[in-house]
């Protein structure tokens, strides 16, 4: 007694080898309509599940080196569970005795949570050295290895700080080669080829090297920077990255008047970037006046007044770190015609939420296949 | 599958090879699958990959006692589809960059009309039932591969596959409202 999932099996076989569908419908005549039926979906199936030729070729290469990134820290390792406890204690006196963290480490990249201890390892190396040539010697070993690691973490596509040293190869604009490693410096000055330089710079994840800093080493190396020719000015108008700012007193951040009477739920300070004028008629207006018609408060976002701009020197397109900001969001914006808050005054609505296109569910529904409908 | 053994044995001796040999062999599988379900080149890449990472961890711990590896991968890869799906319902997301890149699919308008009524329908079928569509039919397995891969044994894989293809005949019949709780 053949069950439809055997005659299913063999129908699907022969097809597979071959044979027409009608072949198959003759061989199982007991089961012709659903298997009709079953038949037709296969069909569909194979059609929709397209073979492997039609896939377009994936790139690969970046997955590959992405997983045989992470397999690397693991190869120190033993993968001998039925030893775990042996394997255990073996690792335990290899750390204590410092040379098993050496070989784990070996391999770290900049980015990786064993690399710092692998650059102590090799400040230990050089300082336990007392040969004054093996130790030129090692130190050239490990400069050329921290260019090695550049160009690692450039292949794997990671964005993490790195720091070499170097001899300048070309410089052309903004793109520096040291010792084989292309470089993005915006602002760096003329450097003669040949030169060696220590480069601190920024790994991005498509690939670039952009540096931080770069700097000439001498007996007492001076930091570059981006301006070497800065003449001394005062201080208010230098401005360093990192420079707090104070803006200059704006006469419109004073209170009004004192004669004008606050009304006593309200508390207000007017909003130091903008410049109120509170004509003096309307001070004497009484409180519990008839409260004010309800308004819509439309939020400002406050925007830098023309004063701030002239502190940023020419050249430098970054915007100081600290800027400043009133230090209470503004819960009351008036609008230039009114002076002040009615005593009921109503909280500013929050501001229109963005409106969000929504996902698509994740079990779209599925129409009828077209033509199958019976 | 006596090779995939002895790749496997060779992975958890450590030696170098065998790992880049692990990834040349089952990520063009793996990426075939995924892309069917996802229809999106790079994010099927970059999923194939999530695949393989998670396998080391496995791999260390010497999860392949009882199944196989092709097997656990394509499970694994059945896995992250629908994480992939569940975290990508919490980022908000334009509906623009939501719809699969037309130029990855064929030109051919019937078939792409094929394949896109089959990625949306293979949501409504069972893990099981979509790894053996996919394997019997997409990766062209034959039946006593698909139980090797699977992990089941012949009568299993038939009774799957008679229920997957019902399955699917109900939603081309219906569509998918009609479906609902398949075993």
């Amino acid at each position: 007694m053949v069950t439809i999932e055997a005659a299913l099996a063999s129908a699907l076989e022969m097809i597979q080898q071959g044979a027409s569908r009608d072949e198959c419908l003759a061989r199982h005549s007991e089961f012709a309509n659903e298997l009709a039926l079953l038949l037709d979906a296969a069909q569909l199936a194979r059609a929709g599940l397209m073979a492997r030729a039609q896939i377009p070729a994936p790139n690969l290469a970046r997955g590959r080196a992405r997983f045989l990134d992470a397999a690397r820290p693991a190869r120190a390792f033993v993968f001998a569970p039925r030893f775990a406890l042996a394997t255990a204690c073996a690792i335990l006196l290899l750390v204590i005795s410092g040379f098993g963290l050496s070989t784990a480490s070996a391999d770290a990249l900049p980015g990786d949570a064993l690399y710092p201890i692998k650059l102590g390892f090799e400040q230990a190396q050089i300082a336990l050295t007392f040969n004054a040539e093996s130790r030129a010697q090692l130190a050239e070993d490990h400069a050329a290895r921290r260019r090695d690691e550049v160009q690692a973490v450039v292949t794997l596509q990671r964005a993490t700080d790195v720091e070499f040293s170097g001899v300048v190869q070309s410089a052309s604009g903004g793109a520096l080669i040291v010792s084989g490693v292309p470089i993005v410096a915006e602002d760096a000055p003329e450097l003669p080829i040949g030169s060696p330089v220590q480069v601190q710079a920024r790994t991005t994840t498509d690939g670039q090297v952009i540096a931080r800093r770069i700097a000439q080493p001498t007996r007492t190396p001076p930091p570059f920077e981006p301006r070497p020719t800065f003449t001394r000015v005062p201080t208010e108008t230098r401005v360093a990255p990192f420079a707090t700012i104070t803006p200059r007193p704006i006469e419109t951040r004073e209170p009004p008047p004192s004669e004008t009477r606050e009304p006593p739920f309200a508390t207000i300070t007017p909003r130091p970037f903008e410049t109120r004028i509170i004509p003096t008629t309307e001070t004497r207006r009484p409180p519990l006046a008839t409260p004010e018609p309800r308004e819509t408060r439309v939020f400002q976002t406050p925007t830098l007044p023309a004063p701030f701009a002239t502190f940023l020197p020419s050249g430098i397109t970054r915007t100081p770190t600290r800027v400043f900001e009133p230090t209470r969001p503004p819960f009351f914006t008036p609008l230039p015609t009114s002076t002040r808050p009615s005593l009921f005054a109503t909280p500013v609505p929050p501001p229109p939420t963005p409106i969000r296109t929504p996902l698509p569910p994740y079990r779209t529904p599925v129409p009828p296949y077209p033509g199958t409908k019976r | 599958m006596q090779s995939d053994n002895d790749l496997l044995a060779r992975v958890q001796a450590n030696q170098p090879d065998a790992l880049a040999q692990l990834y040349d062999r089952f990520a063009p599988g793996i990426y075939a699958y995924i892309y069917r379900q996802v229809g999106v080149k790079q994010l099927a890449e970059d999923l194939t990959s999530d695949v393989f990472v998670q396998a080391l961890s496995a791999l260390r711990k010497n999860r392949f006692a009882h199944t196989t590896l092709t097997g656990w991968l394509y499970r694994a890869a059945h896995n992250r589809v629908i994480d992939h799906y569940r975290r990508a319902r919490k980022k908000i997301v334009p509906l623009e960059d939501w719809m699969p890149d037309a130029t990855d699919v064929a030109a051919d308008t019937s078939r792409k009309l094929e394949q896109d009524w089959m990625r949306r329908a293979l949501k409504f079928l069972t893990a099981e039932q979509q790894q053996v569509l996919a394997l019997r039919f997409g990766e062209e397995m034959s039946a006593p591969d698909v139980a090797r891969v699977m992990n089941k044994d012949e009568n299993a894989v038939r009774a799957l596959q008679h229920r997957a293809l019902a399955a699917l005949r109900r939603l081309m019949d219906k569509g998918s409202d009609q479906v609902n709780g398949d075993d």
